[in-house]
This record gives C-alpha cells, sequence and structure tokens, in this order.
C-alpha cells in the first residue's frame, strides 16, 4: 500500500501486536477441531467467535452436519467442563440446574448440582423440552447462576451454551419465544458442506482409527482473550453503522425501505446493538486487526440479527426470510 | 197420363231448380278448380309400429305458384300421435307447382289404432278469399309387445352407461390448461412484482456528468485544506465518499453502501486497467485505517492520495477509446 507511509497512533499498534499475540490458540484450535470436522468453516468460526464474545450460540441445521460434534469437539479442545443435555419432552428443570437431595445418614438435604454446570453446555435439540425447562436454561445463560434451594450458585467462566435446533420435524417442539432466543448472541444457520467435502467426511468415517482431540487451550487463555476482544478499537463511525442497521430494522422507512415496514413486525432489541458490537471486535480479534471495520459488522450481521427481526404474517406469506430482510437493510445503509 | 201430367207438371215446377243447381255446379266447379289446384298430401314410412318407436310422416303440400299457401303450423300431436319433432321446411318445385314438405316424427305410447291427419291446410284461393283442403288421413296401427305372462318378471334394468369419448372432455381440458396457465402467469407476474428490488437509494445525480463533478469536488475538498487543519478522518471520509459516487454515478451500482471489499469485488467486473483499480483500492484501504484504526497518515501520504484521486477518474472517465464497459 503505498499511498500511507505513516505511523499508527501506539496504541492501536500495540493492540494489534497484542491481539496477534493472544489470538494465536485460534490457528491451534481450528487445528485440532479440523480433526474430526471436516469444512464447516463457518460453523466453527461461528462457535469460535461466539466463545470469544462470551455470548451464547444457537445452532439450526438439519440433522448429520455435525452440529454436535463440533461442539463437543470444540469442548474437548479446551482443557474445560463439558456437559451434554438432550432435551426431550419430558425433561424437568431440575435435571438441568439440579436438585436437593436428602441424605439420610446426615439427616440433612445436600445439593445436586445439575449438568449446567459446566464450561461448555451442549444443548442438544432445545426446542424439544417444555417451555419450563428451557427457561430454567436460558435464566442461568443470562445471570450465568443458579438459585437451588436457598442458595445461588454461580457457574464458573468461561461458561457458554451451544444449543442446537432442527428446522424439520416440528411436531411436539416447543419454539423459543423471542424473548428467550433473543438470549443467544448468534443464531448460526448451517447449511450442507460442499461436494468435496462430504467426499473427505466418507474417507475419514471409513477409516477404522478414531481420531482423539486433545485439549489444547486453557480456558484461562479463552477468559483473557475475552478480555482481550473488548478491548479491540470500534471508531465512532462503526458504532453509528451498527445503530444505523439496529435502527433501520425498527424504522425501516427512516432509511428509505418503506416496503420493509409490512414485512418487519418488531425489529433489533438493544441487545442486538450490543451483540453486534461485541461479535464484530470478536470477528476483528480472529481476523488478526485491533480494530473493526464495516466488514466485520457485515461478516457477523446475520448472524446477530436474524432471530432478532420479528416478520409479519404478510412477509411470511410471501416467503420472506429475515435474511432477506437484514440483506435488503445491509445495502440500504451507508457504510463509513 | 194423370201420372205423365203430374210428371209434366212436376217437371215444370223443377225448372228453376235445375238452372239454381246448374249454376251451384258451375260456382261449385269455378271453387273445386282453384282448391283442386292444392292439395295435400300425407305419406308415412310404415302402416303400423311397435308402441314407443318413432314413425316418420311426410306432409306435402302441392300449389300452382301464383296461390300464397302457408305451410301449416304444427302442434304436439298429428292426429292423435304425439309428435316427437319436425324437420325444416323443404321447398321444391314440380311442373310449375310450388312443393313445400316436411318430416315429421311420430310416436304413440299407448296400443291401439291411431291416425295421423288430416291437416287441414288454408290458403287464399285466385279470388283472393280465405280457403282451406285437408290432406288424406294415415291409419296406424300402434302394436304392444308379446308378453309371456307364464314367464316371471324381470328386473328392471339400469340405466345404460354411455361410454365417455375423448372428444366430450376436450372444452374442459382447454378450459382447464388456459385457468393454469392464467395461474400460473398470475403468481410469477405477483411474485416477480413483490421481489422487485426498491430503489433502496435515491440520491439524486448531479447534473454534471460524473467526471466533471467528481474533478470539482476534489478540487473543493483541496481548497478547503481540511488535512492541512489535522482533521485527517475527515479529509480521507470526504475523499472516499467523493470516489464512490463518482462510481455510483459512473457505473450504476450503490458504491456509498458497499464495504472496501465489495467494491473490490464489483470493480473486478469491469475492464479497468489495473492501475486505476489499485488507485482506488489504495485510497479506499487507507481510508479504512485512517477512519477506523486512528492511523494518521504523512502528510505526502495525502497528497498523494489526492493524485491518485485523480488519476482514478482519469482513467475511468467516458471516452470512446477507452474500454472499462462491464466485462
Amino acid at each position: 500500500m503505498e499511498v500511507i507511509s505513516g505511523n499508527t497512533t501506539v496504541d492501536i499498534a500495540a493492540l494489534n501486536e497484542k491481539i496477534n499475540r493472544e489470538s494465536a490458540f485460534v490457528d491451534v484450535l481450528n487445528m485440532e477441531l479440523g480433526k474430526t470436522i471436516v469444512g464447516q468453516k463457518y460453523m466453527v468460526e461461528r462457535l469460535l467467535l461466539a466463545m470469544l464474545a462470551n455470548g451464547h450460540i444457537l445452532l439450526e441445521g438439519v440433522p448429520g452436519l455435525a452440529k454436535t460434534l463440533a461442539i463437543k469437539s470444540l469442548a474437548q479442545a479446551i482443557h474445560a467442563k463439558f456437559s451434554r443435555i438432550q432435551f426431550t419432552p419430558d425433561l424437568l428443570p431440575a435435571d438441568l440446574v439440579g436438585t436437593m437431595i436428602y441424605n439420610q445418614k446426615d439427616n440433612e438435604f445436600v445439593v445436586k448440582k445439575g449438568p449446567v454446570f459446566a464450561n461448555f453446555v451442549l444443548a442438544d435439540e432445545i426446542n424439544r423440552a417444555p417451555a419450563k425447562v428451557q427457561s430454567a436454561l436460558l435464566e442461568a445463560m443470562q445471570e450465568r447462576q443458579v438459585t437451588i434451594g436457598d442458595h445461588t450458585y454461580k457457574i464458573e467462566d468461561p461458561f457458554l451454551v451451544l444449543a442446537t435446533m432442527n428446522p424439520i420435524e416440528q411436531e411436539g417442539t416447543y419454539p423459543l419465544p423471542e424473548a428467550q432466543v433473543d438470549r443467544f448472541m448468534l443464531k448460526a444457520v448451517i447449511t450442507y458442506p460442499k461436494k468435496e467435502e462430504e467426499q473427505l467426511i466418507i474417507r475419514q468415517n471409513m477409516q477404522m482409527s478414531d481420531k482423539v482431540i486433545n485439549p489444547v487451550v486453557r480456558a484461562e487463555d479463552i477468559v483473557a482473550a475475552r478480555k482481550t476482544v473488548r478491548e479491540v478499537y470500534m471508531d465512532e463511525k462503526i458504532e453509528r453503522y451498527i445503530l444505523d442497521i439496529v435502527f433501520a430494522t425498527r424504522k425501516p422507512e427512516d432509511y428509505k425501505l418503506t416496503k420493509l415496514k409490512s414485512l418487519i413486525s418488531y425489529g433489533g432489541s438493544p441487545r442486538a446493538s450490543i451483540n453486534l458490537a461485541i461479535a464484530a471486535k470478536a470477528y476483528a480479534f480472529i481476523k488478526r486487526r485491533g480494530y473493526v471495520i464495516p466488514e466485520d459488522v457485515r461478516a457477523i450481521c446475520f448472524d446477530v440479527m436474524r432471530h432478532r427481526v420479528g416478520l409479519t404474517y404478510e412477509a411470511e406469506a410471501e416467503n420472506i426470510t429475515s435474511e432477506e430482510v437484514i440483506s435488503e437493510i445491509l445495502n440500504a445503509v451507508e457504510v463509513p | 197420363m194423370m201420372k205423365r201430367k203430374k210428371q209434366k207438371s212436376k217437371f215444370k215446377v223443377q225448372k228453376p231448380k235445375i238452372a239454381l243447381a246448374l249454376l251451384w255446379s258451375l260456382a261449385f266447379g269455378l271453387w273445386s278448380s282453384s282448391s283442386a289446384q292444392v292439395s295435400a298430401t300425407l305419406r308415412a314410412d310404415s302402416s303400423q309400429i311397435q308402441i314407443g318407436d318413432h314413425l316418420n310422416i311426410r306432409l306435402t303440400v302441392k300449389s300452382p305458384n301464383n296461390l300464397v299457401v302457408p305451410f301449416p303450423a304444427t302442434t304436439d300431436t298429428l292426429g292423435n300421435l304425439e309428435l316427437v319433432s319436425t324437420s325444416k321446411i323443404d321447398t321444391g318445385t314440380d311442373g310449375g307447382n310450388k312443393v313445400l314438405s316436411q318430416l315429421y316424427t311420430v310416436s304413440a305410447y299407448d296400443s291401439g289404432d291411431f291416425h295421423a291427419g288430416p291437416v287441414k291446410v288454408y290458403f287464399k284461393n285466385s279470388n283472393g278469399e280465405l280457403d282451406s283442403v285437408f290432406s288424406n288421413d294415415i291409419p296406424v296401427i300402434v302394436n304392444t309387445l308379446n308378453v309371456d305372462t307364464a314367464k316371471p318378471f324381470k328386473a328392471i334394468k339400469a340405466p345404460l352407461d354411455v361410454p365417455y369419448s375423448w372428444k366430450e372432455f376436450i372444452p374442459y381440458i382447454i378450459g382447464a390448461v388456459v385457468l393454469l396457465i392464467a395461474i400460473i402467469v398470475g403468481i410469477v407476474l405477483w411474485k416477480k412484482y413483490r421481489k422487485q428490488k426498491p430503489a433502496v437509494v435515491e440520491r439524486p445525480k448531479p447534473k454534471d456528468p460524473a467526471h466533471i463533478w467528481a474533478r470539482k469536488e476534489l478540487k473543493k475538498l483541496e481548497d478547503e485544506k481540511i488535512w492541512q487543519g489535522d482533521d485527517v478522518k475527515l479529509y480521507y471520509s470526504r475523499l472516499t465518499d467523493v470516489l464512490r459516487l463518482y462510481v455510483e454515478y459512473r457505473y450504476g451500482w450503490y458504491a456509498m453502501e458497499s464495504t472496501t471489499e465489495e467494491i473490490q469485488s464489483e470493480i473486478e467486473n469491469y475492464n479497468l486497467k489495473e492501475k486505476a483499480k489499485e488507485n482506488l483500492l489504495s485510497i479506499l484501504r487507507a481510508a479504512d485505517l485512517v477512519k477506523f484504526a486512528k492511523m494518521i497518515p504523512m502528510p505526502d501520504a495525502n497528497i498523494k492520495a489526492m493524485e491518485s484521486a485523480y488519476k482514478f477518474i482519469d482513467f475511468t472517465e467516458p471516452n470512446e477509446n477507452k474500454t472499462e464497459e462491464k466485462k
């Protein structure tokens, strides 16, 4: 780049240096995950983003796309406690958060903590459990603490809930209410792998030896990286860009998007703006940058916004998806 | 003698009667001569039918050309036979006579002796008076079926199914196909209309051509000496805005709503000189660092950025000799 021959200000340069240093584990983690996960770069990247942005992630995709395997592999690659909960219609909140058990020997009630007390919690097929179980998990996600009996127990950091949802077989499921789905920082829609990738998947599965995922990153590294992610510089121009995108979902007519007004029932909440900003910083971190550029916002915009833009019946009747609405907004909002 | 006389006298008495009879005969002769010219004839295909069968009977009315003979109107019956249908009236000639004929299809739903006719035909004779003539009467025997009462009753037969012919369905098939096509076309047009991307960006275009407008804006930016006043960020923001708007006005895509990466990807679709692309992208990338990463370039870099902007416009301004149109 010949135009610029100047110096960056010290803090950005130092930050770039720090990020380069601290984000080194991302490559190691990717390599380790690559042992079991073929392709699905988008999904793995979103899992890392959620982990670095200290948010929870909801993965939606048809069965067989390695959603569970990816989450399990990520937990194994990080030296952290992992638990998996298969959501079923007969699951109870106590099965999740824990309960008080009477100890006959000591003649007292003792706390039996549930599987939610882990660093990585895989909530498989979250929409198959009733609303009260979903609420128990989502409360734990938000508060990062669980109350059993009279005591409140903190959940150890890092705490990341990775939920999966199947878009088909909707009979007998309990769709997550908008208020609860908003607790997820990202909602990633997983698609089928490419042909070449699937060929590799076949070959890998034909091999007799099972690939073992080794813990290559410590939980403390993740906690430290999260702090660094927060330090990534975000210019006020980017902040305004984020606000423009979120406000365009609320008042599209202000952005010459009158057509969208009848398609959007509700727009993104302030939580959407916060999550868009944090996720953009995490994306910049993964890309080894100490500052956020509009491309970062665009890259994660669909994952942050798709479950936060409510569509009207009119939009649903016309088969318009929230992705199309977001796409229209991104095409209309000026990039700084 | 007496008898003779009496006879004589009788003769004498009857003389005027004879004269009257002669006159009557003359008059009747005249009448019968005009009515004799009109004839009505009924002719049947058969003299007997089975009950319910149809019988064709033709009525033929023959008249001189100079007479007006209206064909008799049909009613529900012909004689005491039920009239099923009538054909159109045939017209013809026969040796200077006019011949009108009509075919009647009759039937009877009871057995016994029936008759068709006589049919009365009215006409105006040569004196202009209303006259009429009767057709012949045709006896028709309607036979019933021979029923062997010794045999048991047979069950009533169900109505016969008439096999469908594909010709019967042609109008329905054509109708269905036309309706289907209309529905498909309607849906496609409706979807096309609904899916039409709205002109989301409605910026007024400058009156000047894009390259002239851009040069004026760059000159204005230069004259304002913004970066010299330490507002480098504003300088690069304005510079990139001018270039992005120039690209929009020049090539017709929304560069203001595109990121640097997207502009880079889009500009590859045009047959631009590599130098022109380099000039634009170097400015945009540098501007990203200034705008979003707090970079403060050296003064010569600011001047060079402006020079690169001018060069990009020089490379891309419309010219007959240049081939920068879309690939």
